[in-house]
């Protein structure tokens, strides 16, 4: 690069034709937004297929820890895809992927703790259903994430696609869970949480292909 | 910096030439091979350019701009640990290296490898080898180096549109220059 003009001139090209630029929303305010989105959803998660928050708790110390280690994994997925595309913010990243890593750790290890086998948590019809509406509701608040981080540095592209593929997946997986009857605990674990959190690592690096491409057409020639 | 993102081109000027020397001194610290710093250092301010709507004005600009530096200078480094294996296995082709810099968002700008020097024989090739709508676009982006709103008005399409086009045709480029057939 150098070779074919100085550091100098470089400057002074990039001056010339600086445009303005509306500095990006603080991080805050862009999970606020992916917030509310999920809040949406589960507004209409309410509405379609009714919530049951407190029988959530009640039907168990299992059910209360899957229900904490998705909130981790969604939460701190969320924060790290953000924060990892913002230049500075390399701590907040880091600590929010040591909490989604604690997370995935939580629901791992209530799995190996769990009693009987997978046999348990019943016919396969029922773990799809559960699992395509975690998929479902995972989009609103993903796309609003994508759509944040692809307005920040174009930088981090895997680090921040798999944190937004992990913590949509968890988000919708969450509101599932509050709204699903299901008594199974290794219906929970499966539908619920290993199969939605294992579909969010192939939709991270989806997001983060998403992220590089869009990123390289949009700074070309800059 | 909070002048620069309102378009004051002068204060940009100005804060990026003051920053050439720390910089500099900083790449060189890294390790990155003397023959490279100036590139890095490029890389870095262009990176910076880049994300210079990420900078916010109730945060500190240093940790924001050594976070850039770190990033673009460890990409340089990766770069050089990569090439040198490289050559020592004896595959490096002719002018991938900043083809495959075409896809790499923070890595080397894609102007390196057609402004930099005369084109090569296998490079005007390969250009001809590219539809015509892709060969315009890059030539125009990297030969002629115009900016995009100018090359989009030469080439008489929006500016989305010729963005587009140089992405695929510098695609296309590295697919023929590394022989995996046509574009």
């Amino acid at each position: 690069m150098s070779a074919g003009r100085s550091s100098e001139e470089l400057i002074a090209g990039l001056s010339e034709r600086l445009e303005p630029v509306r500095p990006l929303a603080p991080l805050h305010r862009q999970v606020l937004v992916v917030a509310s989105a999920w809040i949406l959803s589960a507004a209409a998660v309410a509405l379609w297929l009714g919530m049951q928050p407190l029988g959530v708790v009640e039907r168990g110390a299992v059910s209360g820890l899957l229900v904490t280690g998705l909130a981790l994994i969604g939460l701190a997925g969320l924060t790290l895809g953000l924060a990892a595309r913002i230049p500075g913010r390399e701590r907040l990243a880091l600590a929010a992927a040591a909490a989604a890593a604690a997370g995935v750790a939580l629901v791992i290890g209530l799995g190996l703790a769990l009693p009987g086998s997978v046999t348990d948590a019943g016919p396969l019809a029922e773990w799809r259903v559960c699992f395509e509406r975690s998929l479902l509701l995972a989009i609103p608040s993903g796309v609003f994430a994508v759509v944040l981080a692809l307005r920040a540095a174009p930088w981090r592209e895997r680090a921040a696609g798999l944190g937004l593929g992990l913590g949509a997946m968890a988000l919708g997986a969450l509101l599932v869970h509050l709204s699903c009857p299901s008594p199974k605990p290794w219906h929970w674990l499966l539908a619920h949480a290993l199969l939605p959190l294992g579909c969010g690592v192939p939709l991270g690096l989806l997001a983060a292909w998403v992220l590089h491409r869009l990123d390289s057409i949009r700074h070309l020639g800059v | 910096m909070a002048a620069a993102q309102k378009g004051d081109g002068g204060a940009y000027e100005r804060l990026l030439t003051s920053l050439l020397a720390p910089l500099r001194a900083f790449v060189r610290r890294r390790g990155v091979d003397a023959g490279e710093v100036e590139d890095v250092v490029q890389e870095i301010l262009i990176l910076m350019h880049r994300a210079r709507h990420t900078w916010r004005a109730d945060r500190p600009f240093e940790p924001w701009m050594w976070a850039i530096a770190r990033n673009a200078s460890t990409d340089a480094l990766r770069r050089q640990g990569r090439e040198r294996s490289r050559r020592r296995i004896g595959t490096e082709l002719p002018g991938e290296r900043s083809l495959e810099e075409l896809a790499s968002p923070g890595e080397a700008n894609p102007e390196a490898l057609l402004t930099t020097s005369e084109l090569t024989p296998a490079l005007t090739e390969a250009l001809s080898r590219l539809p015509a709508s892709q060969r315009e676009a890059v030539e125009l982006l990297y030969v002629e180096q115009l900016s995009v709103a100018e090359a989009a008005a030469r080439a008489g399409v929006s500016q989305s549109a010729l963005k587009v086009r140089a992405h695929r045709g510098s695609r296309a480029l590295r697919e023929v220059l590394r022989g995996e057939g046509e574009p």
